[in-house]
């Protein structure tokens, strides 16, 4: 099985994308976001804090996009749209009133905004950025794979924009060596569906001609995957055919 | 009136979505500026004055390899998508790369606000299959007999390179060394380069 299949899952599932280009790399020295990608980033912050749409919903919004307006848009620009999605799939608004606003905003780019209405969430946002995103307990249980044991990654197939995976595509169908065993974490598909699943991680390392052949046969890749995203190798057979 | 462009309708865009979610109670002009007083307040500095202890005493050296949110935790790991970072070594032999093929995961709170290549397709796209070109771009080029290692930050664990110390250093205070200390070499796109002569 050759689970190499970069963006099956959506555009934004990059990895071993076989027609980019060269890096656009920029000089050291310090990173100056402009005001709106700033506010774009808060906006996640804020959808984030008043429990209106999280993270996972923002990618999962962000996953969807086409391909092609994936690949046009810049790092904030995609935020921005999925912040709008979020929002209009939580019914906070429609996609009418969104451009409406826009016209309106268009007509007077200098008009001031409304007033504040949540200052807890100006706190709320401060303390998320000094202490990062504080996890839930975690469940006494025993992980199901250990340190050194050979796993497959599972091929795993969703709707773009709909559900969601952290599992990237290039690893599918392949195996590799479990080298290190974290703690649960959220599942980011739970939470997209509503639910609260916490899932050990566990760091699996690839040898990179595995992946692709023309790979230099001393280097690896090590992927973070989630409990449910591997299986014993012999699982291969069940799994990676049917799942479309 | 002249043709806006097309961050102008971003920006434009981004103000509506704000007033919007503003009179829903679902954010506030000032937390605004508090993204923007932190992303003042963060830096590659953070990490940089981590790596240079570790060059300069071999017991934090290996608490950072061992235990990193602890050694971390007065540089300031812990904080934005920061609260578990794991730090990996080069050595002569291995060269380590930092990459989030599917988004663009980055531990914001030690190496500060992500600069737009490491966000970009093509670095996320390609630096797994294709490490050494990705290096090129930079214009790095390693030994023959370097093994690469690429890893994917697809959960919440944050990775960190801890770059190779550069010959010619050897009398040089910790302050001074973590001055040499890149951002790019602590994502592993870059190396530390020496004093200039």
């Amino acid at each position: 099985v050759s689970g190499t299949s970069p963006r099956v899952n959506g555009a934004h599932d990059l990895g071993g994308a076989p027609d980019l280009g060269p890096v656009p790399v920029e000089p050291l020295g310090p990173v100056d976001n402009a005001r709106w990608e700033d506010v774009v980033f808060t906006l996640m912050l804020g959808g984030a804090m008043s429990g209106v749409f999280g993270v996972e919903q923002h990618r999962t919004a962000m996953e969807g996009i086409h391909p092609a307006l994936y690949m046009a848009c810049s790092y904030f620009e995609r935020w921005l749209v999925g912040v709008e999605t979020c929002l209009i799939r939580a019914g906070v608004t429609t996609a009418a009133e969104i451009e409406a606003l826009v016209d309106e905003v268009a007509a007077d780019p200098d008009r001031e905004l409304p007033p504040g209405r949540a200052p807890e969430l100006t706190e709320a946002i401060r303390s998320i950025l000094a202490d990062g995103f504080q996890g839930e307990g975690w469940p006494e249980r025993k992980p199901r794979f250990g340190v050194g044991e050979e796993v497959r990654a599972k091929v795993i197939r969703i709707e773009p924009g709909r559900g969601h995976t952290r599992s990237p595509g290039y690893v599918h169908g392949h195996l590799g060596v479990i080298e290190e065993v974290y703690p649960p974490q959220p599942l980011g598909e739970a939470i997209v569906a509503g639910e609260s699943v916490n899932e050990f991680v566990y760091r699996v390392d690839f040898r990179a001609a595995d992946l692709w052949p023309e790979a230099d046969p001393r280097d690896r890749v090590k992927t973070d995957l989630f409990e449910s995203y591997i299986e014993p190798p012999g699982a291969a057979a069940r799994t990676g055919k049917e799942e479309r | 009136m002249s043709q806006p462009t097309r961050t102008d309708y971003l920006a434009l865009r981004a103000k509506a979505i704000e007033s919007l979610m503003i009179e829903k109670g679902l954010v506030t002009e000032e937390a605004v500026d508090a993204v923007v007083e932190y992303e003042q307040e963060i830096g590659p500095m953070r990490g940089a004055k981590g790596v240079a202890r570790a060059w300069v005493d071999d017991d934090y050296r290996k608490l950072l390899l061992e235990d990193p949110m602890t050694a971390l935790d007065e540089l300031g790991a812990g904080g934005f998508a920061s609260q578990k970072v794991v730090a990996v070594e080069n050595t002569e032999t291995v060269h380590n790369m930092v990459v989030c093929t599917l988004c663009s995961c980055y531990p914001w709170s030690i190496l500060g606000v992500p600069p737009t290549w490491y966000k970009s397709p093509e670095y996320r796209g390609r630096v797994v299959r294709d490490p050494r070109g990705v290096l090129r771009d930079f214009g790095v080029a390693l030994d023959e007999d370097v093994e690469v290692r690429v890893w994917d930050s697809s959960s919440e664990v944050r990775y960190m390179v801890i770059p190779r110390r550069p010959e010619g250093t050897e009398s040089m205070s910790e302050a001074e060394l973590a001055e040499l200390v890149t951002r790019d070499s602590m994502i592993g796109t870059g190396l530390v380069e020496g004093p200039a002569a």
